[in-house]
């Protein structure tokens, strides 16, 4: 004769408990597979149902008739088999749970996270720009034109930001030609940009800036 | 996080839906004694209330393709149940009605039915001298429960707390808490044991 002891006795205690806390839903998603798997099992069911009653025995629900899930069980066995298309399942709802879970502590945060956030953003542009900033520098056409022409320039030397671009022509075709450019442009189409254009100053090789 | 009880139904549902029948079985384990309580609201005989039971199960077995989840389980299968109890009561023959039962709104939340006191006027003597003998038995267990245990299993089967909610209950960590569950029901457990009968003839 096998009694529920028997049944029982072929579970570890650390099974049952598994068991236990998981028929009150205290279950992590990474679990699920394995509980399924093990709850399906005939022992563990068997474990499963023992708990179930003990919990309706302290609830003062009345017992079932002895064998009462069996012939349900039975009758399900000669029901054709359910194969239902499948919606969203329990774990996805679990995953979309904690996902709000997650949103919900990021706006326990508040203010301060959000003043965080802006304040990390703000730093990682900065330090970019920074980095970009100063590599231009290092190449800009002052630098590199006037040491081709072994000229030197304070703002570069100093290495600080040079208000006015200096441009050394290279042969004197260049200042006839601003000059015609200058004559013949006309001054009222650039009023709408002005304000981002900087002076050019046109240098003779060996002359001082004017 | 965890997940709730009602999840562990889904999943459960959702397996039974993919043809799983094993995973129904478990459903029909952890239900029926709350199934049967709701039907003997209605249907007196403990043998119909039995027939009831089966016929809601299966009712909802072949339904599984139509539950989408949008509701717990228990809330379905008991709406389901209160259905074939009624479809019983009305059918040729049938006069034993519990009137006061059949005035209940059907959507009135199940959880209440458990508070109520369930019908046996018409269970035989055996039935009720094993339900007295049960009854006693988990009273006995449970007053031999050292404190701690009997309060954490309390506040789980008779007040439906999660452990996190008991954890914070009993000012201790949440393994603490399952581990006194755990121990209660064993303890619990080991003296109904004797009164559950063997695997051919046991109480479920």
């Amino acid at each position: 004769m096998d009694t529920g002891q028997e049944m029982n006795n072929t579970l570890t205690v650390v099974t049952r408990e598994q068991v236990s806390r998981w028929m009150d839903g205290d279950i992590a998603s990474h679990e699920l597979e394995l509980a399924m798997k093990t709850l399906c099992a005939e022992e563990t069911r068997y474990c499963w149902a023992e708990l179930h009653f003990v919990g309706d025995a302290i609830r003062g629900l009345e017992p079932s008739k002895a064998g009462c899930a069996d012939r349900i069980r039975s009758a399900i066995a000669i029901e054709p088999t359910v194969m239902a298309p499948q919606v969203k399942t329990a774990r996805q709802r679990l995953e979309i749970a904690q996902e709000k879970s997650l949103f919900a502590s990021m706006r326990k945060v508040g203010r301060g996270g959000r003043a965080w956030a802006t304040a990390a953003a703000v730093a990682a542009v900065g330090f970019v720009g920074t980095v970009v900033y100063q590599q231009q520098l290092s190449l800009s056409p002052t630098a590199t034109i006037a040491q081709s022409n072994g000229a030197s320039q304070p703002g570069a030397e100093a290495g600080s930001p040079v208000a006015t671009t200096s441009v050394v022509a290279r042969n004197d075709d260049f200042n006839t030609l601003l000059q015609a450019h200058r004559e013949s442009a006309d001054a009222s189409s650039l009023y709408a940009v002005r304000q981002y254009l900087r002076p050019a100053v046109a240098m003779q090789p060996n002359a001082a800036p004017q | 996080m965890p997940m709730t009880d009602r999840l562990v139904d889904q999943e459960l549902v959702e397996r039974a839906q993919a043809g799983d029948k094993r995973a129904f079985d478990l459903l029909v384990l952890k239900y029926q004694r709350k199934v049967q309580r709701l039907v003997s609201r209605f249907v007196r005989d403990s043998g119909e209330v039995d027939d009831v039971v089966q016929e809601a199960f299966i009712k909802a077995y072949r339904a599984l393709p139509s539950f989408r989840g949008d509701a717990a389980f228990y809330t379905w299968i008991y709406r389901i149940a209160i259905n074939c109890a009624k479809n019983y009561l009305s059918s040729p023959g049938r006069r034993i009605v519990a009137a006061s039962s059949l005035e209940t709104d059907e959507t009135e939340d199940a959880e209440s039915f458990d508070r109520n006191t369930g019908l046996h006027d018409v269970a035989t003597p055996d039935a009720e001298y094993a339900s007295k003998q049960i009854a006693e038995t988990v009273n006995r267990a449970m007053a031999a429960l050292p404190e701690d245990l009997r309060t954490a299993v309390t506040l789980r089967e008779i007040e439906g707390l999660s452990y996190e909610e008991i954890a914070e209950a009993m000012d201790c960590p949440i393994g603490t808490v399952r581990s006194r569950i755990f121990r209660a029901r064993e303890a619990i457990a080991t003296e109904l044991r004797p009164l559950l009968g063997t695997r051919e003839d046991r109480r479920w």
